[in-house]
């Protein structure tokens, strides 16, 4: 059709003709593919990212609960249990008067908590006659005793890891456990961390992402730091000190760098992620070899070794599983995760909560179904967050990689208080008993064993049974 | 289109190459020490909006006129905190900015603020504030005022503002969230006149708590 | 004969092109709709070469922010709609044209800038961005839609008053 047909034809006909309007509107149905496309996509999408409500129950069972240790890490976790309903907090329990239990319990006081204060456990065990449950934050060598002594006066006790700074002791809360009939939670909080859970369940268990599990490997790398001070108008005096076990002021700020007070960095940072590698291969490991030593700082003030790398063996009904933990505290390079290498897949996860991610192995299965089962986010393209966003989406790649779609925001202690609390009350099972924190406590312990001997050292069934 | 830009950017710079270095005559940079830098203990779940970027590098020095100095150092402070929960409210100005224990001054939960008088009227420049280093927090609603007014009731000036949904009642802030660290956080006053600086906070990422280690105000007494 | 055959078949191949870029303009502006939350910020924020005050400036005032990131999502959304049913047609692309071209030059792949950002190709000077702009101003120079578009009714009513 000419243009001189075109406007012959109009001067005939003034109107547009149904052929006209037939073929002006001719692409127009692509605008009804386009948005069947469109709801089909939004559909999927949502099924992803559909949220499981939080169950909170009603009526919660009001709790008395006191805490032992109020330093930086009892601060942490009344900041977490503040935030969980249901909670009297009747005395807190500090040998720094002066200064953490002091802030503890004006911390406390303003949340409408009006706490005795002690200096002395024994003193109040016998005075607080209605506690429910106790939460023992102090240096790891006062656990067994702190913890043992408030199950034998009948109650309930969440106690920070390491469970103990010594095997035996950690076996007599074991025992003292068992024979009140008393729980016992070990503050090994990832156990609780949904994001964990939701890797443990879901991925490496139901869906086998990993498929056969070979190695595994993980850090903690921490930047320098210097000791730990304290305002000299409020050092405790010289006999306190010595009667809970310290030398010095400066011992008692700086305990876990000490033997017979604490276990180093291994123990202080290390039991939390080697405590994910028991867990997730379910398992417990048959050796480990081991080096380390103090090389960065003064010896004299700091008798663990702040440089530590363990190799554990595990023996799994899949095969063997070769473990690497490293801990520095003289460099801080990428910080702390877990990594878990299987043949089908990693699953790399940090209890920090921007960090972690799903990578399928390219001779792996498909994990699409896994992806719209909302088991794992689809593979997402970096810089698709709210916090960085992308105006053209073809410009980011879509490699293999997922997230552990599972967001968690609050503080990290606070689901594993939550489930020990909730156990207390019967609505609920321990995430970490005596028994578990007692078999991580078997594994770490030994690599400081293993630093000294300077050689492999086995462990047998035996050790890890109570 | 592109020779245009360069152009346009090129005597951009010189102006403003000009305008510096006509200024710096008579601008000094502020004598300011910052404390050592510490980051310990465990990290916490931090999940804040708005949050401003790290610079990446040290702050530039702050240019202020020649005589400019610390004028808060020593000076009374007072808060709607009277009993705080650790420290004293005096350890605000006593120029220990160091991030140990001992050196800060913990004041309870929710909205408080602390009130630093001057003793006299003073051109303000900067305020420079450390509310807490040892770890990486962030404080919300952080708001600074100056006035000649003790109740903050008059010629009121808001130098800094990040409560972007007024939960603290000083107004909607446009400022962006930052994260504490010995560099502090310097905010230009612009040489507004006034005897006292007031600021505010609600909580960090950490505790509904308010910190304060140091606060400089740096000015000249107005003559 | 054979000439009307070809030329049917080049409006046909002009026509696909049109609604191909069309559905990617419309669901660039409809995917960040739907995202309620999303910024432009940064990409904005990542802008290289010379132009990259201009777009820090964007992103750090809100007001501006806030208009960029919907005049954006709108304009793609009306974009799309344009070429995809073949309303306004050139109007159209020259906007698409004009908007890839901010995106291009907020960060232009030359060598020695890098950006956070992955892209999941090998660019240098020449990006999708250039080739689809190239495109447009195929669409705007030869007649897409005159035929095969709402511009078909629009041109007749035009003429007809």
């Amino acid at each position: 059709m000419t243009d001189k047909q075109n406007k012959d034809k109009n001067k005939q006909n003034p109107s547009i003709d149904r052929r006209d309007f037939l073929q002006g509107l001719a692409a127009t149905p692509v605008l009804g593919l386009f948005g069947a496309a469109l709801i089909h996509e939004q559909s999927v999408k949502k099924k992803l990212t559909k949220a499981k409500p939080k169950v909170v129950p009603e009526n919660l069972e009001p709790l008395n609960i006191a805490v032992i240790g109020s330093g930086a890490q009892g601060q942490v976790l009344i900041d977490a249990m503040l935030k969980l309903p249901g909670l009297h907090f009747k005395a807190v329990c500090d040998i720094w008067t002066e200064y953490n239990l002091k802030r503890a319990a004006g911390i406390l006081k303003r949340y409408g908590h009006p706490v005795n204060r002690y200096i002395d456990y024994r003193d109040m065990l016998v005075r607080e006659q209605d506690l429910d449950a106790v939460v023992i934050a102090s240096p790891d060598f006062w656990h067994a005793d702190h913890a043992v002594a408030c199950l034998e006066a009948g109650l309930h006790v969440y106690c920070e890891k390491e469970m103990s700074n010594t095997l035996e002791g950690a076996h007599r809360m074991v025992m003292a456990s068992r024979k009140a009939g008393k729980l016992l939670q070990i503050g090994h909080q990832r156990r609780s961390n949904p994001r964990y859970l939701h890797c443990y369940d879901k991925l490496i268990r139901e869906a086998k992402l990993l498929g056969r599990m070979t190695s595994v490997n993980g850090q903690w790398n921490r930047a320098v730091q210097p000791d730990l001070g304290w305002p000299e108008k409020y050092a405790i005096q010289p006999d306190i000190l010595r009667k809970y076990g310290f030398d010095s002021m400066h011992q008692f700020r700086n305990w876990r760098w000490f033997k017979n007070l604490g276990g180093g960095p291994i123990v202080d940072l290390g039991s939390h992620q080697i405590d994910i590698y028991n867990w997730f291969l379910k398992a417990r490991p048959k050796s480990v070899l081991a080096s380390g030593g103090t090389d960065y700082y003064d010896p004299a003030a700091h008798e663990w070794y702040d440089t530590v790398l363990a190799i554990y063996e595990y023996e799994t009904p899949a095969g063997t599983v070769r473990a690497f933990y490293q801990t520095l505290t003289s460099n801080s390079s990428e910080g702390y995760f877990e990594n878990f290498l299987g043949d089908e897949g990693t699953l790399h996860i940090s209890e920090s909560s921007n960090r972690g991610g799903v990578y399928r192995e390219p001779n792996a299965p498909q994990w699409d179904e896994w992806v719209r089962l909302g088991y794992l986010s689809a593979p997402e393209k970096a810089g698709t967050q709210a916090t960085s966003a992308v105006l053209d989406v073809r410009e980011t790649i879509a490699p293999d990689r997922h997230d552990i779609p599972i967001v968690f925001t609050d503080p990290y202690h606070m689901p594993h208080l939550e489930n020990f609390f909730n156990t207390v009350r019967g609505l609920d099972t321990l995430n970490c008993p005596a028994e578990t924190g007692y078999e991580t406590a078997v594994t770490v312990l030994k690599v400081n064993e293993a630093v000294k001997a300077g050689k492999q050292l086995a462990f047998s069934e035996q050790d890890f049974l109570i | 289109m592109t020779r245009k830009n360069r152009i346009v950017c090129m005597i951009g710079c010189i102006g403003l190459v000009y305008c510096v270095t006509s200024a710096a005559q008579s601008l000094k940079p502020i004598d300011l020490k910052l404390p050592k830098a510490v980051f310990t203990g465990t990290p916490q779940n931090m999940n804040v909006p708005n949050l401003e970027k790290p610079l990446g590098k040290a702050r530039p020095p702050f240019l202020a006129p020649e005589g400019t100095t610390n004028v808060a150092l020593g000076k009374s402070v007072s808060s709607t905190d009277e009993e705080p929960i650790i420290g004293e409210i005096e350890m605000i100005t006593d120029g220990d900015k160091e991030a140990a224990e001992g050196s800060y001054v913990e004041l309870g939960p929710f909205v408080q603020h602390v009130t630093i008088d001057l003793g006299s009227d003073h051109h303000i420049y900067a305020v420079v504030l450390w509310h807490f280093h040892k770890q990486p927090r962030v404080y919300f609603d952080v708001v600074i005022q100056i006035s000649d007014d003790p109740e903050f009731t008059d010629g009121v000036e808001t130098i800094f503002n990040n409560d972007i949904d007024n939960s603290s009642g000083q107004g909607n802030g446009k400022d962006k969230h930052y994260v504490e660290t010995a560099e502090g956080k310097l905010v230009d006053a612009r040489g507004l006149q006034g005897r006292y600086v007031r600021l505010y906070s609600r909580g960090n990422s950490n505790n509904d708590l308010n910190h304060y280690i140091e606060v400089e105000v740096y000015g000249k007494p107005v003559l | 004969m054979q000439i009307k055959e070809s030329q049917k078949l080049q409006t046909c191949a002009l026509v696909i092109l049109r609604i191909l870029i069309g559905w990617h303009f419309l669901y660039e502006g409809v995917a960040k709709l739907l995202k309620g939350n999303w910024s432009a910020a940064g990409f904005l924020s990542q802008s290289k070469w010379i132009l990259s005050p201009v777009f820090q400036w964007m992103v750090s005032n809100e007001t501006v922010l806030n208009l960029v990131n919907q005049m954006n999502i709108w304009g793609l959304i009306l974009i799309g709609l344009g070429l995809i049913t073949g309303t306004f047609t050139r109007i159209a692309a020259a906007a698409g044209m004009a908007l890839i071209f901010l995106y291009y030059l907020c960060n232009p792949p030359l060598a020695g800038l890098f950006y956070s950002i992955p892209s999941e190709g090998n660019y240098l000077i020449v990006n999708k961005n250039v080739v689809e702009m190239a495109a447009l101003f195929v669409l705007i120079v030869f007649p897409a839609a005159r035929n095969w578009g709402i511009d078909h009714i629009l041109v007749r009513m035009f003429r007809r008053s």
